[in-house]
């Protein structure tokens, strides 16, 4: 056999050649792949065929079609396909490449999975961060929904304690504060979780003294659970530094939630807190916290969900929800700090929380003496225009600046246009300002005094109190000029402290 | 004896245009992914308005531009099904500058805009953003569930005819 006689075999084995007369009827097959019968139309042995027909008929000199999937009499193979017109003459000729394009087909397969799988995968996160997104909106909505009501509740509370009650009356006042205030945590760690998650929450980097915070979380919980009988130890070991550099509210926020949580699950015994420092050196230090308790206990298969956005909410479907969101915030902050927490438990018998947090160590180089300030004494006659126009806000703020000692002196605005008549032809000290009124937005108001031509009226500060507690929310309301930001909830200390600030 | 007509599916790999005509014409469906190579070609007779329509569908493999299809293929096509994947927006980021392709080279040749794998969108989300101006003219099927599937053929068929 020589080159040729081989090369003759294959292409006999792999090509087929039909005539057709120009109406595309067979006039002859050498039938080397499909036994095609003659004066049969071709059209009607595939779709492909009856779809190119009209193809075929107006060829003039060569048409080619590469890689078409044929199914004939059961058999498949994929197959090139020339038309050619030579000499008045029509034929199709079969390339059989089934071999050469079933061996490209995995590569081909493989390829196009990964990277459907990619962008599956790419879909899917933005899927999940678009819920995330919602989720957090609708906590931001609601929370702004249920502070301002709560607002009213405990300003009014706080008024009703300064008249004369009954003792049974005082018992009843003081659940209705007691559970107000509940609400008004339960609200604040969900604008925590919303926050963090947002990447809205601001890490401090301040001067403070460990232990004396400590000290303080510990007497706090001494005093508060002091009837349960459970003992709180502190241990600070004597490893630990005590003046460091960073987020004393963020640490005391772990701390307490940790405590809270560890009191809330422990009947009898004790809780301990001790801090320990290993990796010091005399600009840093990892500061370890445990925090460990001889209480419930948390079975094993429930100690990877613990840290789970509303664990204890899907945990207690039918029980009211009577905690916090702290171990949810305790694991966010604790990332956000660069930190590590590990939790070992045994039912029955206890749980420990380790926390690992870093600081840098203050030194006397970046130590600041701070000075007292002075002249914080009694204000007096302070005029403050309150813009607001709800009805039980204005009587709850008539109430709260009723007989205050404070000299200042309230007169309230019912809507925009008619604080922009007062201010036009009054002069104040302060101007209390709610965003959102039924005739225009807060910023119009603003706008009026920050750009004022009246020197003095441009100076007066103004004090946006909104149950919208984000971030963004407050930079927008402070760009827009405003010169104080108080979030509701707030207590007429709060509010009244934040005024005199202003004031000064 | 019914009118042919050439009906070519277009639009990136693994949208489901094999899905599409498999349900089209066969009335099934296989959730595995089996990569199309070159052209599969099926038949499908509809009728509209008593008249018999053979549909000669050509099932290309995915390309990631029309400008790339093998030109045979889109020889004396009378009508396009362009297919994208509602899931991945890869298969629908150029969609407007595929759609300008088409109609510029092939000017008097009907198009229909398919949107598949409705079935796998569950987020108000992503519902709210197929609302858009620019999917407007898309019709959005299931060829798992044949959610749309027979009514687009038809339509695409009225087209043609």
């Amino acid at each position: 056999m020589n080159i040729s006689s081989i090369r003759s075999n294959l292409y006999q084995s792999k090509i087929q050649i039909i005539q057709l007369d120009p109406t595309c009827q067979v006039l002859e097959s050498d039938n080397t792949i499909f036994v095609i019968k003659e004066n049969t139309s071709i059209g009607s042995i595939h779709p492909f065929f009856e779809g190119i027909t009209p193809i075929i008929m107006g060829t003039t000199t060569k048409v080619n079609f590469p890689c078409i999937n044929l199914n004939i009499d059961s058999k498949n193979s994929i197959v090139d396909i020339e038309i050619i017109k030579k000499d008045e003459k029509l034929f199709l000729i079969i390339f059989d490449f089934t071999e050469h394009y079933t061996d490209s087909h995995p590569l081909v397969q493989e390829k196009n999975e990964a990277s459907i799988s990619k962008s599956k995968l790419a879909f899917e996160r933005n899927l999940l961060l678009a819920k995330e997104d919602f989720k957090n909106k609708f906590l931001a909505h609601i929370n702004h929904e249920i502070r301002n009501p709560l607002n009213s509740i405990l300003g009014f509370l706080e008024i009703l304690k300064n008249t004369k009650l009954d003792y049974e009356q005082k018992e009843t006042l003081n659940v209705l504060q007691k559970t107000s205030l509940h609400l008004k945590v339960l609200m604040d760690d969900l604008v925590d979780i919303s926050k963090i998650e947002k990447g809205y929450t601001d890490i401090k980097n301040i001067p403070f003294n460990l232990g004396q915070l400590l000290i303080n979380l510990s007497k706090h919980f001494q005093i508060k659970y002091a009837e349960t009988g459970i003992e709180l130890e502190l241990n600070i070991d004597k490893s630990t530094p005590q003046k460091l550099i960073g987020d004393p509210t963020r640490v005391n926020q772990i701390i307490f939630n940790l405590l809270e949580n560890a009191f809330k699950h422990t009947k009898k015994g004790k809780i301990t807190l001790s801090t320990s420092a290993n990796e010091n050196n005399d600009e840093e230090t990892k500061i370890k916290f445990i925090i460990s308790d001889t209480g419930s206990g948390i079975p094993k298969e429930e100690i990877d969900k613990i840290f789970k956005s509303y664990y204890q909410i899907e945990l207690n479907e039918i029980k009211p929800i009577d905690e916090g969101l702290g171990l949810k915030i305790v694991k966010e902050l604790t990332t956000l700090l660069n930190g590590q927490i590990n939790v070992t438990s045994e039912k029955g018998k206890g749980t420990v929380y380790e926390i690992t947090l870093p600081f840098k160590v203050r030194t006397n180089k970046n130590k600041k003496k701070k000075s007292v300030p002075k002249g914080s004494g009694i204000l007096l006659s302070k005029r403050i225009l309150i813009v607001e126009d709800e009805e039980i806000n204005q009587m709850l703020l008539m109430k709260t600046f009723l007989d205050n000692d404070k000299g200042f002196f309230i007169e309230i605005a019912r809507d925009g246009k008619h604080a922009l008549s007062l201010l036009e032809n009054r002069k104040y000290d302060l101007i209390l300002l709610k965003m959102k009124l039924p005739d225009f937005n807060g910023v119009k108001i603003l706008e009026f005094v920050k750009n004022s031509t009246n020197p003095k009226l441009k100076k007066t500060p103004v004090l946006v109190a909104s149950g919208g507690t984000m971030k963004n929310e407050q930079e927008k309301i402070i760009k827009s000029g405003a010169d104080g930001f108080l979030p509701k909830p707030y207590t007429k200390k709060e509010l009244f402290s934040k005024i005199e600030s202003l004031l000064k | 004896m019914s009118k042919s007509k050439k009906v070519v599916l277009l639009g990136y790999f693994g949208v489901g245009k094999t899905s599409l005509v498999r349900r089209f014409v066969d009335s099934a469906f296989n959730e595995d992914y089996l990569v199309t190579v070159g052209v599969q070609v099926k038949k499908k007779e509809v009728s509209i308005d008593k008249e018999v329509i053979s549909l000669i569908i050509w099932d290309i493999e995915g390309n990631q531009s029309i400008s790339k299809v093998r030109e045979s293929y889109m020889l004396g096509t009378n009508g396009f099904l362009y297919v994208f994947d509602v899931t991945r927006p890869e298969t629908f980021e150029d969609l407007v500058t595929e759609i300008s392709f088409l109609k510029e080279n092939y000017p008097s040749t009907p198009i229909q805009i398919i949107g598949n794998k409705v079935d796998l969108i569950e987020s108000e989300a992503i519902k709210e953003f197929f609302k858009k101006e620019e999917f407007k003219a898309c019709n959005f099927t299931s060829a798992k569930y044949g959610n749309n599937v027979e009514e687009v053929f038809l339509k695409l068929t009225q087209l043609m005819l």
